[in-house]
């Protein structure tokens, strides 16, 4: 109690306040411009919560990518170009309602489900870290190393339709992890001389690069660039009905909020896998699929539930185990490292104030996309005016300045520039970017943990498995492995079998 | 056609994790070990690098057994004609921020770049100077002033005094 109370009182300050305000703004305007994504949001506001508090920098990270996934179905429902991943799920559907004149109804139930899932999902992960964080206080090398070694894996598995191409990505992340001074011997690996590199290869100018750069080089080649935004409607009414229509589909909410949180907390999955798995199942349980795709508001309803939960969600994973649970929250658990503050079961214990304070953030910007959601959808017309030459010009500036003031760094633009092209040419073969994030945040925690557990099992595979937990969790990998490889397998022999005359 | 292109993909991305990773590999074996260190500090490496060439070789193989999946293409109808000389801009520019940031400064060099590129996207030259000076100024005064940290004033205006 006295640490909730402690929790209160951090919140109850102005500058944080107002820098909660600020993000919630800008994650609102990001997510309501297409091509925009919640994660370039976060990567361009990261630069700046380095020169904030620790509490200060996570709740702008939480309140921007809040507003940014809710704001993402504004362009979505009106002029049918989703503003993040996210909303794509159900973009057709919020597009057939505006088109029947539902605007107001598609874009209220959505505001309001959104909100629904993000305090489930609030309340999970308050429930939910702390018990798992007193497990996880008994954990050791090997159950570390497995759980990265699970979160690596699904990330691989569920960022890509193949998989082969995220196991590459993520190996593309392990290794620039390993560049710099090895922590353990002090040597120097992959720096070739350069005193700059021995700390590393910068994280925050690499993730702008990916997100950032990546998408404006995107924008450039694909002729997007200078084409402008459709204009929407005016829509008035946002709330008219909405008591009703919660109620008349709760077990939607409900359903929604459950499996966002559960996938969100599901390594490398987040909360656009989570929107499309409950549009999916939205259809599967309703009595009237046929009205599915033809401006119906269940599915709207469940997946806009859905991934706004699993936003929290991910984030589990991230302060209990230090393991990501998204693109987000890789760069979420970089900048507490950053910040000094360790994501891990301790954190628990030695900052329980300051994990308070951050649920209610959860809290208090979920509160905050009613009026502030409502506001959005009603300047969605000045929002989607903005030329994009100017807007692109804005951000490239942005992404020079935030890659330069971390370390005052002329090399961290160049590792900026280096990872812009990358990104371009990773997403030309298809491999998906969000995995080399997760492996370079992850990285140092695999390799420490995996020569600490290598040592203490004195070189055996079979030493890995020796404690309970471990068991359970290389068993739980190798099946992560196992099992997509057994399906494909199984596919290829039933197709083998069909084709048999 | 469709899996031809994506055969061509798998092979080419298939031969480029090849030579990446045994390159990764073979520089990590040349990281000497230390005294009383039962695992080189390229141990760990080594092990990336090997399976990287070995998706690498996985790829490559599946290409030519023709069942490479057809990712997705990105859906660019009804989208204008590339803008290749702005993406140059882009990626020149920022190369020669990097170099050129110290010696010529913030302000200046971000305002030239600024407006050059909004200018290729067809903004007419004063507005797109008027913008570019804005937003730059604005930035160097936030940094200055709210987080305390100074960008670069030029080496040039410092030597004329001006700064």
């Amino acid at each position: 109690m006295d640490q909730l109370l402690a929790a209160f009182a951090m919140l109850a300050d102005w500058h944080l306040i107002l820098i909660i305000a600020v993000s919630c703004v800008f994650g609102l305007f990001v997510g309501a411009v297409p091509g925009l994504t919640a994660t370039m949001a976060t990567a361009l506001l990261v630069p700046f919560t380095f020169f904030m508090e620790p509490l200060a920098a996570v709740a702008s990270i939480v309140a921007c990518t809040a507003m940014a996934i809710t704001a993402g179905d504004i362009p979505g429902c009106l002029i049918r170009v989703p503003g993040t991943p996210a909303s794509a799920a159900y973009t057709d559907e919020t597009y057939a309602m505006t088109r029947k004149g539902l605007a107001a109804q598609a874009l209220g139930s959505s505001l309001i489900s959104s909100v629904i899932g993000g305090l489930f999902g609030a309340v999970v992960l308050m429930v939910a870290a702390p018990l798992l964080a007193s497990v996880a206080l008994g954990f050791s090398a090997f159950e570390y190393f497995w759980l990265a070694l699970i979160g690596l894996s699904c990330a691989a598995f569920v960022a890509s339709g193949d998989p082969l191409r995220g196991i590459l990505a993520l190996l593309i992340g392990l290794f620039v992890s390993t560049i710099g001074m090895d922590s353990v011997s002090g040597a120097q690996r992959f720096t070739f001389g350069s005193v700059a590199l021995t700390g590393g290869m910068s994280f925050v100018p690499a993730m702008i690069g990916l997100f950032a750069v990546t998408e404006i080089l995107r924008a450039l080649l694909s002729g997007e660039a200078h084409k402008p935004f459709a204009q929407p409607q005016q829509v008035r009414g946002v709330f008219a009905g909405m008591a009703g229509l919660m109620a008349q589909y709760w077990k939607n909410n409900l359903r929604g909020s459950i499996l966002g949180t559960a996938i969100g907390a599901l390594p490398g999955a987040g909360g656009d896998i989570a929107a499309w798995m409950s549009y999916a199942m939205a259809r599967r349980f309703s009595k009237t699929p046929e009205k599915f795709g033809t401006g119906h508001v269940e599915g709207v309803i469940e997946a806009g539930a859905s991934n706004n939960a699993g936003l929290s969600g991910a984030w589990i994973p991230a302060l209990v185990f230090g393991i990501p649970g998204d693109a987000v929250t890789a760069i979420a658990v970089g900048v507490l490292i950053m910040q000094g503050l360790n994501p891990g079961p301790t954190l628990f214990t030695t900052q329980a104030e300051t994990l308070y304070a951050i649920y209610l953030v959860f809290i208090l910007a979920n509160l905050l996309l009613i009026p502030l959601g409502w506001a959005a959808i009603r300047l969605a017309r000045p929002i989607l005016s903005v030329p994009r030459p100017q807007l692109m010009a804005a951000i490239l500036l942005f992404c020079v300045v935030g890659s330069f003031a971390i370390n005052n760094s002329m090399l961290d633009i160049g590792v900026m520039l280096g990872f812009g092209v990358l990104g371009l040419l990773l997403g030309k073969v298809g491999v998906p970017v969000a995995p080399v994030i997760l492996g370079m945040v992850l990285g140092p925690l695999v390799e420490q943990n995996f020569l600490a557990s290598m040592v203490i099992a004195d070189g055996r595979f079979l030493g890995f498995f020796e404690r309970p937990v471990a068991a359970v969790l290389g068993v739980v990998a190798i099946l992560v492995w196992v099992a997509p490889l057994a399906f494909a397998l199984a596919r290829q022999r039933r197709g083998a079998i069909a084709r048999t005359p | 056609m469709i899996a031809a292109s994506a055969a061509r993909r798998d092979l080419i991305l298939g031969a480029c994790a090849i030579g990446g990773g045994l390159t990764v590999a073979w520089l990590a074996a040349q990281i000497r070990g230390m005294p009383g260190q039962p695992f080189s500090p390229g141990f760990v490496p080594g092990i990336v690098g090997v399976l990287a060439a070995t998706v690498g070789l996985v790829l490559v193989l599946r290409a030519l057994a023709g069942h490479a999946p057809s990712i997705a293409e990105e859906d660019t109808t009804g989208h204008g004609q590339p803008l290749r000389l702005a993406a140059a801009w882009v990626l020149g520019g920022i190369a020669l921020v990097a170099v050129l940031l110290e010696a010529i400064g913030f302000l200046p060099l971000m305002i030239l770049w600024l407006t050059g590129f909004q200018y290729l996207l067809g903004v007419r030259p004063l507005p797109a100077l008027g913008l570019s000076a804005l937003m730059a100024f604005a930035v160097d005064e936030a940094f200055v002033r709210i987080l305390g940290v100074p960008l670069p004033p030029g080496d040039w205006l410092i030597e004329l005094g001006w700064v």
